[in-house]
């Protein structure tokens, strides 16, 4: 507020002794007349002061909230007025002060004239000027309430699409682990690390960041050998790319969640297990990830679960991540259920 | 007691057995991978306590309790608590958390043991007033003993139990159950309706030789004339 009133006594004084100094200059080149260096100075100076009413006025009546169209009319009328009073106060004064200041004689009519005719465009000119920038000031506050609302939403959003490891997964894990201990020892300790990897992946990624696709991978690898202590000969997993794509930046957690959305569906659903096929291939500049399993679709994306939110949100994190450069799908054919993830990987040439 | 084990992964059932072996007291008879396998499996071995793992492939273990027609005690097992496990009534139906805390499950062990020691053995071919019968509502579930029950309703192809203050419903017709059910305890009054001859409150002759019967529970039970007179006699016994 401080600032804004700065602004209009710097916009107002420095406006009024423009439109003075112009005044003389004109007046002096086109038609000079005696008295006109003072005659303008008190014109202005009573113009100025006439405006700083007009402001207080335009305050007092709210017309600042008004919209632009509600403005028109009462503009309209109150300019002559406000012109009115600066010519009858130039008027007055003048006719007091004329003699000693060294104004030409002359009635009060043609004093109120004098001013008043060409009154009505300079308080007009001030008075748009006046709207004009408020109005420019207003739109910018507004545009920044915007991108800070847009910015608080990103975060929350990002909050929400930060990709979870599924406690259930986790602490059946756990519970593997801890039999396999008894069995196999030094399986049951690769398995830790195979967990605390996943772990600290986990714990390192936020919803919109990209890793290589090698990275990526290896945490998968890790993931795989983790839930096959679960799932033992039920599972048979495939992972299939070309080396050329390994440092192609992929979102983090992005193949993960695909897989194990493949796992819960294809293969703990079915008491004869089942099976999943990773791959990624390069299609033109776009890569495209792969996550196959044998099952049906009916169960695998219905929104109200988990796993359906989860599906929204690997499409929602490729959309604020590519735009509409990404796409992702999932469809059924033959009894097996496809998920394709497709998107630009220009972030990082593949040499 | 005998037990069965129901869980998909082999390494949860041979933790679970790891834990078991400081409870001679419970002895695991038998393995199953799913609720199929399971069925069969407490079919043939009429264990005394299930080990049930609550996410199964195929049918989930809350269905393959819905399969039996009386269920043995049963203790849950799962790995995260997401299935408002919180609903299920305090000592009808246990619950562990996987992996398993030892003393957690001696708890359990010690107030099943307890459960099982007070309750007469039973033939669990007949549903007997201590059989117990899993019902589920919505999230809301609960292993009722027949004995509980005051009266059963025709609802369909489905049938309403009521007991405590719940009336769920089963999967199952009011006819199916009959010809289970224990005729000294359950009596038919008429077509839609069953009741349970232990909570009889009072019972008033009726005009065309009928009968009205009101339950403890405070539901009124018309007991029709042909009915009445079996009614009569077994009353009279």
């Amino acid at each position: 507020m401080h600032k804004k009133q700065r602004q209009f006594w710097i916009a107002q004084i420095g406006g009024w002794s423009l439109a003075t100094f112009l005044n003389i200059v004109i007046n002096q080149l086109l038609q000079p007349y005696p008295g006109l260096v003072a005659a303008t100075i008190l014109a202005m100076s009573l113009g100025f002061l006439t405006t700083l009413l007009y402001r207080y006025l335009i305050r007092r009546w709210g017309w600042p909230n008004r919209s632009p169209r509600r403005l028109v009319l009462p503009i309209f009328f109150s300019v002559p007025i406000i012109s009115m009073v600066w010519g009858l106060s130039f008027a007055l004064v003048a006719s007091l002060l004329g003699p000693w200041i060294g104004l030409p004689k002359a009635p009060l009519l043609q004093y109120f004239l004098g001013v008043f005719v060409s009154g009505n465009l300079v308080i007009l000119i001030w008075v748009i000027s006046y709207f004009a920038y408020h109005y420019f000031a207003k739109f910018a506050q507004v545009e920044v309430e915007k991108w800070r609302l847009e910015a608080i939403a990103k975060e929350a959003q990002l909050g929400a699409l930060k990709a979870q490891i599924n406690p259930h997964f986790m602490f059946n894990a756990l519970n593997n682990i801890r039999a396999l201990i008894l069995e196999d020892q030094a399986r049951s300790r690769e398995m830790l690390t195979h967990l605390s990897e996943l772990l600290r992946y986990n714990f390192a990624s936020n919803g919109l960041q990209l890793v290589a696709l090698e990275r990526e991978l290896d945490i998968v690898r890790s993931y795989l050998e983790l839930v096959s202590i679960q799932y033992e000969k039920r599972l048979f997993a495939q992972l299939d790319y070309d080396p050329v794509l390994s440092e192609v930046l992929v979102p983090t957690m992005l193949i993960q969640l695909l897989v194990e959305n493949a796992i819960k569906h294809g293969v703990a659903l079915s008491p004869a297990g089942g099976k999943v096929m990773i791959s990624a291939e390069r299609v033109g500049n776009l890569i495209r990830i792969m996550v196959k399993n044998t099952g049906y679709l009916q169960a695998q994306v219905r929104l109200e679960e988990p796993s359906g939110v989860g599906l929204q949100n690997i499409k929602e994190r490729l959309r604020l991540l590519f735009d509409d450069q990404a796409d992702f799908r999932i469809e059924e054919c033959n009894g097996w259920v496809t998920a394709s993830a497709l998107f630009p990987m220009n972030k990082e040439e593949v040499v | 007691m005998t037990s069965i084990i129901v869980e998909d992964s082999r390494l949860a059932r041979q933790e679970l057995k790891n834990l078991l072996e400081k409870h001679p007291e419970i002895q695991v008879v038998g393995e199953a991978a799913h609720a199929e396998e399971a069925r069969q499996l407490i079919e043939s071995q009429e264990p005394d306590l299930l080990f049930l793992d609550i996410q199964l492939p195929g049918k989930n273990g809350f269905e393959l309790l819905e399969m039996l027609e009386t269920s043995p005690m049963v203790v849950f097992t799962t790995a995260f608590d997401e299935y408002a496990v919180k609903s299920f009534e305090y000592n009808t139906l246990d619950y562990l958390l996987k992996p398993i805390r030892p003393e957690r499950l001696s708890a359990t062990i010690e107030r099943v043991l307890d459960r099982w020691k007070n309750e007469p053995k039973v033939n669990r071919n007949t549903m007997h007033a201590q059989s117990q019968v899993f019902v589920r509502d919505g999230d809301a579930c609960w292993l009722v003993q027949l004995k509980e029950v005051r009266l059963l309703e025709v609802v369909g192809n489905y049938t309403r139990l009521y007991f405590e203050n719940h009336r769920p419903l089963i999967q199952r017709s009011l006819n199916q159950l009959e010809a289970r059910l224990d005729p000294e305890l359950f009596f038919r009054a008429n077509r839609q309706q069953m009741i349970n001859l232990q909570w009889i409150a009072h019972i008033d002759t009726w005009f065309n030789g009928k009968l009205k019967i009101r339950l403890r529970g405070g539901e009124e039970v018309e007991v029709s004339r042909r009915q009445a007179a079996k009614f009569k006699d077994i009353l009279s016994l």
